[in-house]
């Protein structure tokens, strides 16, 4: 019988144990993988729910705060607080976020953003002077990180908790990189909808294995790999995201080594491999196993399919075995796919043409497995992959700036998606407290902020009209830093835009459009840059221009991506340009210094 | 010179080679962010100490270095100087 919550799914693993559906932790001291069954792992957590339940304050709709660094002790403290009716929130570590002080704020902000102070969940091995700058009014519960441990374990939740279908499972953080707080809501109903939905796109069997070292919270790690596997009842290979940087190859002997046939990752994945893996590695590795590589990412670039491809190919991997998707954290995660039995397309557009309500200008349209896409010249055509057909329970239209369905095809407009995987909401982030802390989406389509088109029956990702960065895999929401730029140049953030120069190209320049703005002299310049927010992404260039510079709605709203198609084509009218590479800010703190 | 600044030698050529800067700009108090390095490149920072000290690091262990002064006490004490 079909599960319909995840504690069904885990209850279901408890009454079917089975030594081969497992969760497989790298252990980077033995260099080997510890496996733990989903029977195992589902008695431990049940165990560590009942542990949330003897805490002061209790946990039935608590929300539990999980900051671990191992994947293991990430997934005994989600599985357990779900067990008992607690919320988990998954947070990035210092590693990801660049300091110990950006996950004590996150730490602090959501601690106390609901009506009971949430509960924070750490691994032992975190350091004191960490654990010190913790609120004395958060309490804490530490959990080991070691599969192979002692555990004490339960058959049962440790509460009798039975959520329904429509009921929260977990708060999913977005642009998680980012000192921005913005989380999804997703309920049990959203998870069941999505992975059972994901299976059947892909007419998968009951056999299938899977390797992933994305982090655990990011959508992509958590739905698409680590509850979709254990949802089918997948083994699962699971590396940190720092192990995988360190060596990439590593992830790609674990599909090796384990047979396994399904994978995921951005474009910043597949591109450090085709870069990184040596061609010894190359020629040893046998991925002929691999039936699913799945790609996602906005866009999905069609030089790192190329890369991949051609590095690979003595492996095993074919055009056919990459399969491009489209999701977000508001549709759970998978939103489309592109069909398992044919190789994925992709069309060239005349970049000029993609704007909303505008037709688009196919130049070509070519397969994976095209010899023709040798000759596509990135510098005349944009080069744009499908990104399939909708999921079982999802439905994905295209409407205008108004939010009006756009029925023609080809023409471009922004994504909307309606249907069960759609989340329940945003998380609300103001009054800290409120009963309800949802802001639920409105019944009917919701607006994704990607910009697409419908071709031929499949949606094409064209640009992003929302203003986030994506680098190296990670999100990164450009509004926080517009507002920090802002205080810094005592100007509105409205006047304020920073955009990437062509998010086709992931070494382009991050530039800041400074709209109102007279030139600096060099001592201002100096200040500027040494007390820009060292924590952000790398900005590369800040243009200081005159009014109305800034492409808007006609209801006043910044148009990033249209910054971006005025940059292309040298159409910034600006009266300074500042270099803010790292030997500028350098340079700028000595002379700060001298000054002092 | 001690063991300690010894590795403090070497850890600021990796860090100048990687960032570009200037070795004599670099003081055992920087930031590692101040010094332009995000958490990607800080990730391949510690796989190249890894390299040069032939040490494994962990996650946890790569998580608690803020400071070049934080790298050294964390290699002097993994090699045991």
């Amino acid at each position: 019988m079909q599960s319909s919550t995840l504690l069904e799914v885990m209850a279901q693993h408890v009454a079917t144990p089975d030594d081969d559906k497992a969760l497989h932790c790298w252990n980077g001291a033995s260099k080997s993988y510890d496996p733990v069954s989903y029977a195992t792992l589902s008695r431990r957590a049940f165990a560590f729910g009942a542990r949330l339940v003897s805490q002061p304050g209790g946990a039935d709709q608590r929300v539990v705060m999980i900051a671990c660094h191992t994947p293991y002790a990430t997934l005994l403290a989600f599985y357990g607080a779900i067990s008992v009716g607690a919320i988990p929130m998954i947070f990035p570590m210092p590693l990801s976020l660049g300091s110990h002080e950006a996950l004590t704020e996150r730490i602090k902000h959501w601690g106390f953003a609901f009506a009971q102070p949430a509960l924070l969940v750490l691994e032992q091995d975190l350091t004191e002077r960490f654990h010190e700058e913790i609120p004395a009014q958060i309490d804490v519960l530490r959990v080991n990180a070691d599969p192979t441990g002692d555990w004490d374990s339960l058959s049962e939740s440790a509460n009798g908790h039975r959520p329904l279908p429509a009921d929260v499972a977990f708060y999913q953080t977005t642009s998680s990189s980012t000192g921005d707080h913005k989380a999804v809501a997703i309920s049990h109903g959203n998870i069941i909808a999505n992975v059972v939905g994901i299976r059947r796109a892909q007419k998968m069997s009951v056999q299938e294995r899977m390797a992933t070292w994305l982090p655990l919270f990011h959508d992509m790690g958590l739905v698409g790999t680590v509850l979709f596997s254990f949802g089918n009842n997948y083994p699962l290979l699971i590396m940190t995201p720092t192990q995988f940087v360190k060596r990439p190859a590593l992830w790609l002997k674990g599909m090796d080594q384990y047979r396994c046939t399904i994978a995921t990752a951005p474009n910043f994945g597949f591109d450090y491999c085709t870069r990184l893996v040596s061609d010894k590695d190359v020629a040893t590795l046998d991925l002929n196993c691999v039936k699913h590589l799945f790609i996602g990412a906005e866009p999905i670039r069609v030089s790192t399919v190329q890369g991949f491809v051609d590095k690979f190919t003595p492996c095993g991997i074919s055009a056919q075995t990459i399969r491009p998707a489209y999701g977000l954290a508001e549709s759970t995660i998978i939103t489309t796919m592109t069909d398992p039995e044919s190789v994925s397309n992709f069309i060239c557009l005349e970049a000029d043409s993609i704007g909303i309500n505008e037709p688009l200008k196919i130049l070509d349209r070519m397969t994976f497995d095209d010899p023709k896409m040798l000759a596509y010249d990135a510098a005349k055509a944009i080069a744009v992959c499908s990104a399939g057909t909708q999921i079982e329970g999802m439905t994905v239209e295209i409407v205008d700036e108004q939010g009006q369905l756009i029925e023609r095809q080809n023409v471009a407009g922004e994504i909307a998606i309606s249907g069960t995987s759609v989340a329940l909401g945003y998380v609300f982030d103001g009054e800290a407290g409120r009963a309800d802390p949802i802001d639920r989406f409105p019944e009917g389509r919701l607006r994704t902020g990607d910009m697409g088109a419908i071709v031929d029956g499949e949606l094409y990702i064209l640009e992003r009209i929302k203003n986030i960065v994506i680098r190296n895999g990670e999100n990164f929401l450009v509004s926080a830093l517009e507002e920090q730029l802002a205080e810094l140049l005592s100007i509105s953030h409205e006047h304020i835009a920073v955009f990437e120069s062509n998010i086709h190209d992931p070494g382009s320049d991050i530039v800041v459009l400074v709209e109102r703005h007279a030139p600096l002299d060099d001592d201002a310049v100096n200040n500027l840059l040494v007390a820009m927010p060292k924590e952000a992404f790398p900005i590369n260039k800040i243009l200081l221009s005159k009014a109305r510079e800034i492409p808007r709605t006609t209801s006043g709203k910044k148009r990033h991506f249209y910054c971006r198609k005025l940059y292309q084509k040298d159409g910034i009218n600006f009266q300074q340009q500042i270099d803010v590479s790292p030997q500028r800010i350098m340079q700028a703190m000595n002379a700060v210094a001298a000054a002092d | 010179m001690t063991d300690s600044q010894q590795i403090e030698q070497r850890i600021k050529r990796i860090i100048a080679d990687k960032t570009k800067l200037d070795e004599a700009d670099l003081h055992a108090g920087l930031n590692l962010e101040e010094s332009g390095l995000d958490s990607f490149a800080r990730i391949e920072l510690i796989l190249v100490i890894e390299e040069e000290f032939d040490i494994e690091l962990s996650d946890s262990e790569s998580a608690n270095v803020a400071t070049i002064a934080d790298i050294v006490t964390l290699i002097a004490a993994k090699v045991g100087t």
